[in-house]
């Protein structure tokens, strides 16, 4: 073996890992492990990957990896500075440029604070944050639901503000009547109750505590003016308030549809049962109209075990990742079957209880002829822990020795100390994932994470994606 | 036979998963199928920062009584369906008041265990710890010399011993909080560095879940507290032989070879208990069921528990909770057996440990047992002098 190739295999392994860790790592506290750990990991595996392979690290931004881990490679992108080679220059730039007008409004003026705080200044830094705010369609909007982060933001890189923004966020608005409509409702919602109702949410609610405004009542009023994710968020301490929010599930995605429904009661599970199913079949139709697979006969092994419960930062995300894989299965394969791990009478009824035993049911779904075995798990097998591995060992090696039928592993869980998901067995290809829609995304990775694929290919299929943008 | 009888530790009755794993902490889930419902478990929690027991139900006297930490205490109620009293139990009926002073609150328990209208109090290990301490704590009946007057007319008394809290070995409280619970699991079995730390049984598995974090605040011998430092859990790895596996029925097959080997390794980790002779004493009858505590035999060697139990009238058992001695617990308490054993005649038992009777003084001295002896005797031997 030449010394190149061996180098190249190396290299290809660290981006996969790497990539692979950013499909589910958000720095957050997981159940096995505390907060700081996996944010001090995932932040050394950046910088490595960023000094060693800087083209592919920008690279990765295609790769569909969630927005935590987008906006921190843009970050550390525009922290080492722009690369000397011109067309080196270019094609980073773009890339930078569409994820950052990808990515949600909240995570890029975050991205902005952060580059402030760290006294990134230089010039690529000012012309991305430039052409973002070029590019916004509501700029009033903006200044007035992130003020802070937006002034702080225009002040970072002095950019001169040509309208009413630079009075609104920069000097004294005394004797001032603005034009924007907006920003004369702020200025007016500061002495009139009924003026914050027009605001944004979290906007509103500051206020609302200056006029102490009743809880129940302000939700009323405000509900309109709520985002997605922002209701979702509030729904149970909003019944717990007096008011019940409807949750605007036409407009999230297949997991918070499943966090959504797996948060309810039983009994308001029940109510909530027809809307949700509604929702998840509209989502799966247009995830798999974006893009459809042949997946043969296939059984999905979900683990429901009590560690799916996530943690207090990520509750019960495993959980709701497994169930949104299974709508989405249950849709796109005519031929497929659920094993959880602790099978629930009546799938509503679903929760996270009893131990992980994953061995008995890949038994069960050899017994039923699967040609693809899909297991969504944490990767803390113990019941008993580790028989799973012997298992696929023994099945590779003596039943199905050219690899009829394919395993792989979907984990919600970035594991801080080894970088990555925590394997079930270095025998099965394991994914992480945050959303159950990567479902795709996974498959396609598949044979790079499972060491198959070369470092030119993986380059190659993350060309082709950063050009149709993305399947997401 | 009665079945109450209470020989040997059986755990029979218990099936046994496999064991889940957290640095030293190895926790083997005990379960029990169709569980009955007439033997629940309350728990009554104490704000308290100390607490005074008296021991023989007087009022406060620090002649009968001990203080300690205690975090809470629990409550048996017994009989079926609405005979049974409530399962979750008001501070108010069983337990004492609490007095408030400048330093913290002071609860107060009356007895260690105290009964009334089907419902049974009891501070856990407690109970057991107590029956330890008094072992052998009357002390010499014949007046030898070198016997200090005061052990005459209060034995041994006050017993001390130490203990560490579950909360300060090295990640248990980690290891409870991520323990994936068996739907009809009623018991554990702790290991800390691969040694049985403590068994915790109860009769219904909706009681065990309740008080399954309570471990933590349960005491445990010292020397637990260094092993769960120093010695990480084993992986137990079995290899299956791939040549006998020819079709899937055959895995399914070698899927049982691998809870085998599971359950024949923690078999080895439970062995000590399992095969200890118990030497009980009943306390209390509590309807059909029955309170005892025990102690495993006191030999020079090997591990050794003290324990409660709560058996059935059919011999099964309802409630379990074990201490494991530490070594140096096991050779006092070995050291005052031995004294015991030959009437507390130094002459005789020195013989017995083949030791000079000098020896012998010093050694129940280092065993924490010098305010037993006179002082000069003491003295002298410190001195070499016989």
């Amino acid at each position: 073996m030449s010394g190149g190739k061996a180098s190249s295999e190396v290299a290809c392994e660290d981006i996969v890992t790497f990539i692979n860790g950013c499909f589910a790592s958000t720095g957050q506290a997981e159940l096995y492990e505390q907060q700081g750990s996996q944010a001090l990991s995932i932040e050394f595996l950046h910088e490595y990957i960023l000094f060693n392979y800087r083209r592919l690290y920008a690279l990765t931004l295609s790769a569909n990896i969630n927005h935590f881990n987008q906006a921190l490679i843009i970050f550390n992108l525009l922290r080492a500075g722009a690369p000397k080679a011109p067309d080196e220059r270019a094609f980073e730039g773009d890339l930078i440029r569409s994820s950052l007008h990808r990515l949600p409004a909240n995570r890029a003026y975050k991205l902005f604070e952060r580059l402030q705080r760290r006294r990134v200044n230089n010039r690529r830094t000012r012309a991305v944050i430039r052409g973002y705010f070029e590019a916004r369609k509501d700029p009033a909007f903006d200044a007035v639901k992130y003020r802070k982060r937006v002034a702080g933001a225009v002040a970072h890189c002095h950019l001169p503000l040509r309208d009413e923004r630079e009075v609104f966020l920069f000097k004294s608005w005394r004797g001032k009547r603005f034009q924007t409509q907006l920003f004369a409702t702020f200025q007016r919602a500061r002495y009139a109750q009924e003026a914050i109702y027009e605001l944004p949410f979290t906007v509103a609610e500051g206020l609302a505590q200056k006029h102490k405004v009743p809880r129940a009542e302000f939700l009323k009023k405000i509900e309109p003016m709520m985002t997605t994710r922002e209701r979702a968020r509030l729904i149970q301490s909003a019944t717990r308030a007096g008011h019940q929010l409807k949750a605007d599930l036409s407009r999230s995605t297949l997991t918070q549809v499943a966090l959504y429904a797996l948060s309810l009661s039983s009994a308001q599970r029940a109510k909530e049962r027809a809307r949700c199913e509604e929702a998840f079949q509209a989502i799966c139709a247009r995830a798999l109209g974006a893009s459809p697979v042949q997946l043969g006969r296939t059984v999905a092994i979900l683990d429901n075990s009590y560690s799916s419960s996530g943690s207090h930062e990520k509750a019960r995300r495993p959980l709701a990742v497994a169930f949104a894989v299974h709508q989405l299965l249950s849709v796109a394969c005519p031929d497929y079957l659920p094993l959880w791990t602790q099978a629930p009478e009546e799938l509503w009824e679903l929760k996270p209880t009893g131990p992980t035993s994953l061995a008995r049911p890949f038994i069960e779904a050899l017994k039923w002829g699967a040609e693809r075995v899909i297991i969504v798990s944490d990767g803390h097998e113990n019941d008993p822990s580790g028989a799973l591995h012997e298992l696929v060992r023994v099945f590779r090696e003596r039943l199905d020795p050219h690899g009829a039928v394919s395993i792989l592993h979907l984990n919600p869980v970035f594991n801080a100390d080894s970088f990555e998901p925590k394997l079930l067995s270095p025998l099965i290809t394991t994914i992480g994932v945050r959303d159950a829609e990567d479902l795709f995304t996974a498959l396609s990775f598949a044979d790079f994470a499972s060491g198959e694929g070369s470092l030119e290919a993986l380059e190659e299929h993350l060309r082709s994606l950063s050009q149709t943008g993305g399947a997401r | 036979m009665s079945g109450h009888e209470l020989n040997r530790l059986d755990l029979s009755g218990f099936e046994r998963a496999p064991s889940q794993t957290l640095g030293a902490i190895r926790l083997i889930p005990l379960l029990k199928r169709g569980a009955r419902d007439d033997l629940r478990i309350g728990i009554q929690k104490s704000v308290a920062d100390l607490h005074f027991v008296t021991l023989r139900g007087q009022t406060l006297s620090p002649k009968s009584g001990y203080i300690s930490y205690i975090p809470h205490a629990f409550v048996f109620s017994w009989g079926e369906g609405r005979d049974r009293v409530s399962n979750h139990p008001y501070r108010t009926t069983l337990g004492g008041e609490d007095f408030v002073s400048r330093d913290g609150v002071v609860g107060v328990f009356d007895k260690l265990v105290k009964k009334r209208d089907r419902q049974l109090r009891l501070l856990p290990l407690h109970f057991a710890m107590e029956g330890f301490l008094n072992l052998f704590v009357k002390g010499p009946q014949v007046a030898y010399n070198e016997y200090a007057t005061e052990v005459f007319t209060q034995g041994l008394s006050p017993r001390m011993e130490q203990a560490t809290q579950g909360s300060a070995i090295h990640r248990l409280e980690e290891a409870l909080s991520v323990f994936e619970l068996y739907p009809d699991q009623v018991g554990v079995a702790l290991c800390v560095g691969e040694s049985l730390a403590s068994l915790f049984i109860v009769s219904h598995p909706d009681d065990y879940r309740a008080l399954h974090s309570t471990l933590l605040r349960d005491f445990f011998s010292d020397h637990l507290y260094h092993y769960g430092l120093l010695h990480p859990a084993l992986e137990v790895k079995s290899t299956l032989n791939a040549t006998s596996i020819n079709s899937i029925d055959d895995l399914e097959g070698a899927l049982a070879e691998l809870y085998a080997d599971q359950a024949s390794f923690q078999d080895i980790l439970l062995k000590e208990l399992n095969d200890a002779t118990l030497y009980p004493e009943t306390v209390q009858k509590m309807g059909p069921f029955r309170l005892q505590r025990f102690h495993t035999g006191l030999q020079a060697l090997g591990a050794h528990h003290i324990g409660e139990v709560i058996t059935r009238e059919d011999g099964s058992w309802e409630y379990l909770k074990t201490y494991r001695l530490s070594k140096a617990q096991a050779k006092r308490v070995y050291l005052l057996q031995s004294l015991a054993q030959h009437d507390w005649d130094l002459d005789r038992t020195a013989e017995f440990f083949n030791q000079s009777k000098l020896q012998l003084t010093l050694r129940i001295e280092r065993a924490g047992f010098g305010y037993i002896l006179k002082p000069h005797v003491l003295e002298a031997a410190r001195a070499g002098r016989g």
